[in-house]
């Protein structure tokens, strides 16, 4: 649904997004995941007709949507700060995109504003952070938008509201198929949320990952054979291997069964596979690109 | 279905009821605070001075004339004002993501705006209109306009207020910070008088008669906006003006439309959005800086040392303060590539002037191309609104003969340069092409009294210089002459006979005259005034070498009346100059003058008539003399003061005196 292709963005001879490629799919989300200056904020703003690319191409149905009101309709993009009108109450703001965006559905509007409990006549910069941010989420909802970008959502939300948004996020996804679109500096606060992620470094991509083909492509086995170590390891994909007295840890990429299949024809003593944390896939499988990946660890 | 459509509709046209709504919520004061202004400016002002007594005070034939000042400076200010707050949303870089990730094209944004802007600034002056025309029966204002001059009010305020209100649109598009927006936008107003009235004062340092003062005055206002609004309570615009300014709307309209279009979002908050305006914005700045100093160091030190301090002075402080708002700091690095190919811009400018390659100071154009010279000592005497057309001689000799002086001139400029001052030329030649070649000079008189004696004694020169050949010497009904001095006695002809011999004889004497006593310095006898065809009125001056005129009084027994004698002068005090205690270089005034001398033991005091009447003869009217005499006339209770030369003083003063 949204093609990014080479795309590239530069701010007065210096690049802030490079030669980027990224497909997404209709009804997924997608976390762009970087640390501070990588280009995420400037590659949300590109998909969302707010700057236009130097060069390469951004679409989303196969329509351009720099300065294309049809297809900006179907999109609505939440800045890392919410930023509303001046003076606005979180009731003037509904109505001012009933007026902008023909997809509007006031009656989700009222059932959302009644969830978070959002007092609608108050002027919304008088709201506190978190109050505001919702106030956001309530608005972009109702919009009713097929693709939703949202720019660091989760700063500033406590962890209860945190995870009410988050299955606000997935029910839409999974109701209407809405694609989303998310950037964030920390892994742990998007994984369980996306089912792809990017990681941006310098203005590059340098990783694209289907985070459920990593869960269920990626292991840690724990093998201890009599005697000595037969060479088993030689046609297994290893990411990762360590000895702790007779017992071998290791990472292994594939198939989970075929693994357990092939290590227990060498009648190990113990055999174990147990499940990774993403973080610790992102660790071994990452090692050399390590600042980028440490960073949205910690 | 039907229903379905018109939401359609609305949801795709091009005006977004919501936007127009937050442009209201945003800048509608600005609108309401202009209205508010005009209405205290305006019709309450009309109000408060309704009673008869007030009105007999009113001098006032259209409606810029009430407050002015006031409607001046909302004039020039909500515009700007507005046009700042209205476009806040692309200085702002949240507001500015936040309107640009709307569903709505930039064209149409900008439409909306700068429309919704227009419609806020007609919208007041219309209903002040309105309130004055409900107002100008009850309140008699017929008396003072028609109601075509609340058209005419309405129609000018709103010219103006919409050029500048567009040029701070434009300048918004150019620029990321409302700040330098509304400086920026000040300075364009402002910029094509300010680059004239800076090179006008500069170019004469280069090329010899360059007449600066010629194209600093020339009607500049029309230049800018806001200058020439200062002038709308006093003449309304001509066709062309407004065309320009209709066309300059359009212009600027749609300039500020594709600039928008432009607009790259992510420089928002820079000083300037777009690259290339930046180092225009930085040498723009620089120059003009420059062209201050200099001119400034030039005007008040002169001397090729000083204007070139000033210049690089006045340089290098633009150039750091426009670093400065680019950058955004004060702490800023200077760029040396940049200033150096700047440099060296300027010194082939300089080159270029100083040896003035483009042949300027040494074009005089051939005698039989010029269809007409005019020549005058000063600018003013070309530029004097009191009359109609300057003078002109359009005789071959004359003009030749300026023509040979003007060559004379440039032959001379480097002796010039070091004896300037004391006279000055200015000459304008109207070609037969329809050019016109204008220079000044600055010369020493005394040095082209040849030329100048042919060109002043020329027929053609008295007769288009002295309003006494204007004169049907029948048609002459009244001679006044008012001799110059504080006494209230003159001489009236009236007498038809009388009146005819007087114009020939007036006129022969300025016939005769010759340069030196045209230009002499002697204080003439009297002024005259020559009434004639009913309503027009001619005037001279009685000069001391009009003898002919003088016996001619005397034969009629005017001269008593027509110039101050002893009859008028009760006494005389009489003193060297070096011995009253006053510095004449620092200024005076006569009774402090008179009162030093009355106070003095060094001084005379002199009664008898004959020696008044010689005193009177031979004194000078400026003190500047070895000796100061002081008449006191009595009819007055005043004094007079003048001086002798050691040369002119009577032999009686200086023997009482030794």
């Amino acid at each position: 649904m949204i093609k990014i292709r080479n795309v590239r963005k530069s701010f007065e001879e210096m690049d802030a997004v490079e030669n980027v490629c990224i497909e997404v799919n209709k009804g997924s989300i997608y976390g762009l995941l970087g640390s501070n200056g990588a280009g995420k904020t400037t590659l949300l703003k590109l998909l969302a007709g707010i700057y236009a690319e130097d060069e390469g191409s951004i679409a989303i149905d196969g329509q351009p949507v720099f300065e294309n009101p049809q297809m900006k309709d179907k999109i609505f993009f939440i800045q890392d700060h919410p930023y509303f009108l001046p003076q606005y109450t979180v009731k003037q703001m509904a109505q001012f995109y009933k007026n902008i965006y023909s997809m509007w559905d006031e009656g989700r509007f009222e059932e959302l504003a009644a969830i978070f409990e959002m007092d609608l006549h108050k002027k919304i910069h008088r709201f506190s952070k978190g109050i505001q941010r919702q106030a956001a989420f309530i608005l972009a909802l109702s919009a009713r938008p097929e693709v939703l970008i949202l720019d660091e959502p989760m700063d500033g939300l406590d962890p209860v509201m945190r995870k009410k948004v988050k299955s606000l996020l997935i029910d839409e996804v999974a109701e209407r198929e809405m694609t989303i679109l998310i950037s964030s500096h920390n892994l742990r606060e998007v994984e369980d949320l996306c089912d792809f992620i990017g990681i941006m470094h310098n203005g590059r991509m340098i990783l694209e990952k289907d985070l459920d083909d990593l869960k269920t492509d990626t292991h840690k086995i724990q093998v201890a054979f009599k005697g000595s170590v037969p060479a088993i390891f030689d046609s297994l994909k290893i990411l990762h291997k360590e000895k702790r007295g007779s017992i071998v840890i290791c990472i292994v990429k594939g198939d989970a069964k075929e693994i357990s299949s092939y290590v227990e024809q060498f009648k190990p003593v113990i055999f174990d596979m147990l499940p990774l944390t993403l973080e610790e896939i992102f660790i071994y499988e990452m090692g050399d690109i390590g600042y980028a990946v440490q960073n949205i660890l910690d | 279905m039907k229903w379905g459509t018109l939401d359609m509709q609305s949801k795709t046209s091009l005006i977004k009821s919501e936007i127009l709504k937050t442009i209201f919520r945003s800048v509608g004061w600005v609108s309401i605070v202009y209205f508010l202004g005009l209405f205290f400016a305006i019709p309450l002002d009309i109000i408060m001075n309704s009673s008869g007594e007030q009105r007999k005070f009113l001098d006032i034939d259209n409606l810029f004339q009430y407050n002015f000042q006031l409607q001046f400076i909302f004039s020039i200010s909500v515009p700007v004002a507005l046009s700042v707050f209205l476009f806040r949303f692309t200085q702002v870089k949240q507001y500015s993501d936040l309107m640009h990730s709307l569903p709505v094209k930039r064209e149409s944004i900008f439409h909306q705006y700068a429309l919704t802007g227009i419609m806020l600034l007609i919208l007041p002056v219309l209903l002040i209109a309105l309130i004055i025309l409900v107002l100008y029966q009850p309140m008699n204002l017929q008396d003072f306009y028609s109601m075509g001059e609340i058209l005419n009010w309405v129609g000018i305020t709103l010219l103006f207020n919409i050029v500048i209100y567009l040029t701070g649109v434009s300048v918004g598009m150019l620029s990321g910070l409302s700040a330098v927006q509304g400086v920026l936008t000040y300075i364009f107003l402002l910029l094509p008088v300010g680059l004239i009235i800076l090179v006008s004062i500069n170019l004469p340092f280069y090329l010899f008669g360059f007449p600066g003062q010629y194209y600093m005055t020339s009607k500049f206002e029309k230049f800018s906006p806001l200058i020439a609004f200062t002038q709308m309570n006093m003449r309304t615009p001509s066709n062309v003006e407004t065309a320009v300014y209709l066309i300059l709307i359009v212009s600027l309209y749609f300039l500020g439309l594709q600039i928008y279009k432009r607009r790259r979002m992510e420089a928002v908050s820079h000083a300037l959005v777009f690259p290339i305006t930046k180092p225009i914005f930085k040498f723009g700045v620089t120059f003009c800086t420059m062209l201050l100093g200099g001119g400034y160091f030039g005007e008040m030190q002169g001397g090729t040392s000083w204007i070139i301090a000033g210049y690089v002075f006045g340089a290098l402080i633009g150039y750091a303060a426009a670093e400065m708002v680019l950058q955004k700091s004060w702490r800023v690095t200077i760029h040396v590539k940049g200033l150096m190919v700047y440099t060296a811009i300027m010194a082939a400018l300089f080159l270029l002037f100083q040896f003035d390659l483009t042949q300027y100071e040494k074009s005089i154009p051939q005698s039989n191309e010029i269809e007409r010279v005019h020549f005058s000592e000063s600018f003013h005497l070309y530029n004097d609104i009191d009359h109609e057309e300057p003078l002109y001689l359009k005789e071959y000799e004359n003009i030749d003969l300026v023509r040979r002086f003007h060559e004379k001139i440039v032959k001379d400029e480097n002796r010039q340069a070091q004896d300037s001052g004391r006279g000055s030329v200015f000459i304008v030649y109207e070609l037969k092409n329809g050019e016109k070649l204008v220079r000044d000079y600055s010369i020493n008189k005394r040095e082209y009294k040849p030329y100048l004696k042919l060109i002043y004694e020329s027929d053609e020169y008295k007769m288009a210089t002295n309003e006494i050949y204007q004169v049907p010497e029948d048609e002459t009904t009244k001679i006044t002459i008012t001799p110059s001095g504080p006494v209230t006695k003159r001489a009236v002809i009236t007498d038809k006979e009388e009146l005819k011999e007087v114009v020939q004889i007036l006129t022969e004497e300025v016939d005769t005259a010759s340069y030196e006593e045209l230009q002499g310095i002697d204080e003439p006898y009297a002024h005259i005034e020559i009434y004639y065809n009913d309503s027009k009125k001619a005037y001279m001056t009685w000069n001391p070498s009009y003898t002919r005129f003088e016996e001619w009084l005397k034969e009629k027994s005017l001269l008593n009346d027509a110039k101050v004698n002893s009859n008028d002068i009760s006494y005389a005090l009489a003193a060297k100059a070096e011995d009253i205690d006053i510095n004449f270089a620092a200024g005076y005034s006569y009774e402090e003058v008179f009162e030093k001398m009355t106070e003095s033991k060094s001084s005379i005091k002199i009664t008898d008539k004959e020696q008044i009447e010689s005193s009177l003869g031979n004194s000078n009217g400026y003190i500047e003399g070895d000796y100061i005499i002081a008449f006191y006339f009595d009819e007055q209770r005043t004094m007079d003061i003048k001086s002798f030369t050691e040369k002119t003083v009577p032999e009686f003063i200086k023997e009482r005196l030794q």
